[in-house]
């Protein structure tokens, strides 16, 4: 380098040489910022099949149900009894209540993933009482057996599809939240939380009941489960008293 | 320099600098988000969920190359020009930085009825964990360094905290990015099935520890070249033509201190190798104008008083210097700051 080359930043004008290099070295660093993105962008976590279309509503006519948590049980365009779990649309759970099944009509967008069926109403006003309308018959749980399960704790609404990944670690605080909302908590059982087969059985207590706000601490951890599997419609869920759930990492 | 102080004193160079960098930034946060859409596109993460990681990557990969420019300038001065506006990529390091962790705190922690920044410090109490460690910690630790960095970032900050102070507050960058390569590692890497995330963060350290170290045995490979010899107390250049016209021979005093023994024409003179802007080796400088210009950032010393030319007011030490028997001896102890010391005259120019 002579001494013409010395480069000066406040000089008007870089030498040629530097020029050049430059020139050089902000292609060189624009492709492979264009290359390095990509490379990274197409290998992050999937999110899975799951899917919340949020603005758009429809009317469910069904039965209400506190069972552990709200849930509607209503039948399908083609006939078929659904079972669908029913929350707000923020991180929490909607301040209502279904002591014993009745009868409503309910405007919600759906957020589904697979078979598994969840309705976001976006209002409490939402639910309307119906009469006359034939609804189909609560469901009789079905004891599935005893079982051993390790996955990933999650709550459902943001598995199901209201987040996309809705688990994982970046997702814990987010989990934990939509958990202290006292929204539905379930099981990942898969080591792959974003496959379409994975599925994700609720997480109940001994009795059937919300574990609630004490498992937030829990999510997105990697957990065992030993506790009885049970079925109510087309909801699966594990049914483990606290003791009985343990951190595995 | 320290006479009056613009936000950003706007040259054509700089202009270009900055719209390479956004031009980099938006593309690689563009391109991470494309390529996250299309390799599914029917089952693809939400793009506010890939911005948030785009930003995150964005600011890593940014980081990294600001922290490889520095040891990059000490091994060719090509690279010079990058060193100039470098607090440019620092301020667009905070912003993007900034701009992923809001939307993470928004989107993970917000739509609820506690406060985003409760649930952001409370949501995860594993501190015993290091799986389940709350990396979000980190992030927060490491954001806070870049914006006092960014926020200290102007001559203004280096002018009132003075240029050591500056300098061990800018150092920070190294635990900044040391808590940024750990929330990665624990926190978006832990769920990943590919390893290719936990491969960049692993190599970006991999690269900045390897680039300062090979500039590290560069620069003391130099300083063996240029060990100085005393005679009388005086230090040993050797002969002037030893010296590039309007050049420097740096010398070691052997007390940690870095003495720039210029020469131009047939005029000798000595100042401090060590920049009163953030440090820059001003024996690598060469005379303009008559005056040391550091290669760094262009402060600009005279050789005969080391004080910076009117308006400025920066002040480098001077040392005497002799001719004796047609070889340059520097003397080891400085002239009080901003004292005229007589240049030495070889008696050829
Ligand atoms: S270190 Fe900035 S001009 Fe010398």
């Amino acid at each position: 380098m002579n001494d013409d080359d010395f480069y000066v930043g406040w000089r008007p004008k870089a030498h040629a040489a530097d020029r050049r290099f430059l020139l050089g070295a902000a292609i060189g660093l624009g492709v492979a910022a264009l290359g390095a993105g990509a490379a990274l962008g197409a290998r992050g976590l999937a999110p899975g099949p799951g899917e919340w279309r949020q603005d758009d509503l429809h009317v469910y006519s069904g039965l209400l149900m506190q069972d552990p948590y709200l849930r509607l049980r209503f039948r399908d365009t083609s006939g078929d009894v659904r079972d669908a779990l029913v929350v707000g649309y923020g991180k929490n759970a909607l301040p209502v209540t279904a002591a014993s099944p009745r009868a409503v009509t309910i405007r919600a967008s759906a957020i589904e993933r697979g078979r598994a069926l969840m309705l976001a109403v976006p209002d409490p006003a939402n639910i309307q009482d119906a009469t006359g309308a034939r609804m189909p018959a609560t469901p009789a749980p079905q004891i599935v057996g005893e079982t051993l399960l390790v996955g990933e704790l999650v709550d459902a609404k943001c598995w199901y599809g209201a987040m996309r990944p809705g688990y994982g670690k970046p997702h814990k605080g987010c989990a934990a939240l939509c958990i202290q909302g006292r929204l539905p908590i379930a099981l990942c059982t898969s080591s792959a939380c974003g496959d379409a087969e994975a599925v994700a059985p609720l997480l109940v207590d001994e009795n059937g009941a919300p574990h609630g706000p004490r498992l937030a601490a829990f999510a997105a951890d990697p957990i065992a489960v030993t506790g009885v599997l049970v079925r109510s419609g087309d909801l699966l869920s594990v049914r483990a008293a606290i003791g009985d759930i343990r951190r595995l990492g | 320099m320290s006479a009056t102080y613009k936000a950003v004193q706007w040259t054509p160079a700089k202009i270009g600098y900055d719209a390479v960098t956004a031009f980099g930034v938006l593309g690689f946060v563009a391109s991470y988000i494309a390529a996250g859409i299309s390799a599914a596109p029917d089952a693809h993460p939400s793009e506010i969920q890939l911005a948030m990681r785009a930003l995150g990557a964005a600011a890593f990969v940014l980081f990294t190359v600001i922290l490889l420019i520095g040891p990059a300038a000490r091994m060719s001065r090509r690279f010079l020009p990058l060193l100039y506006n470098r607090r440019h990529l620092g301020v667009t390091c905070f912003a993007v930085a900034a701009t992923h962790a809001a939307l993470s705190i928004v989107w993970y922690h917000g739509f609820a009825q506690i406060n985003p920044l409760v649930s952001l410090l409370t949501a995860n109490p594993r501190f015993d964990s290091i799986t389940g460690f709350p990396f979000e910690f980190l992030g927060i630790g490491a954001l806070a360094i870049l914006f006092l960095m960014a926020a200290t970032s102007h001559d203004f900050w280096n002018a009132l905290l003075g240029p050591r102070l500056w300098k061990a507050l800018h150092m920070a960058a190294y635990p900044a990015y040391a808590l940024i390569v750990a929330h990665g590692l624990l926190g978006v890497t832990q769920s990943e099935p590919s390893p290719l995330h936990a491969a960049a963060f692993g190599a970006g350290a991999a690269i900045v520890a390897a680039a300062h170290l090979a500039a590290g045995l560069r620069e003391r490979a130099r300083d063996r070249i240029i060990a100085a010899t005393t005679a009388d107390g005086w230090l040993h250049v050797g002969a002037p033509e030893l010296i590039p016209d309007k050049r420097a021979r740096i010398v070691d005093t052997g007390a940690g201190a870095r003495i720039a023994v210029f020469r131009e024409g047939a005029r000798i003179t000595a100042i401090s190798n060590r920049c009163r802007h953030q440090g820059g080796p001003l024996g690598e400088g060469r005379i303009i104008d008559g005056c040391v210009t550091c290669p760094w950032h262009g402060f600009q010393y005279r050789p005969e008083d080391g004080v910076s030319p009117p308006p400025y007011r920066e002040r480098v030490a001077t040392y005497p210097t002799k001719i004796v028997g047609g070889e340059v001896f520097v003397h080891p102890h400085p002239a009080p700051l901003g004292a005229v010391t007589a240049p030495s005259i070889t008696g050829r120019s």
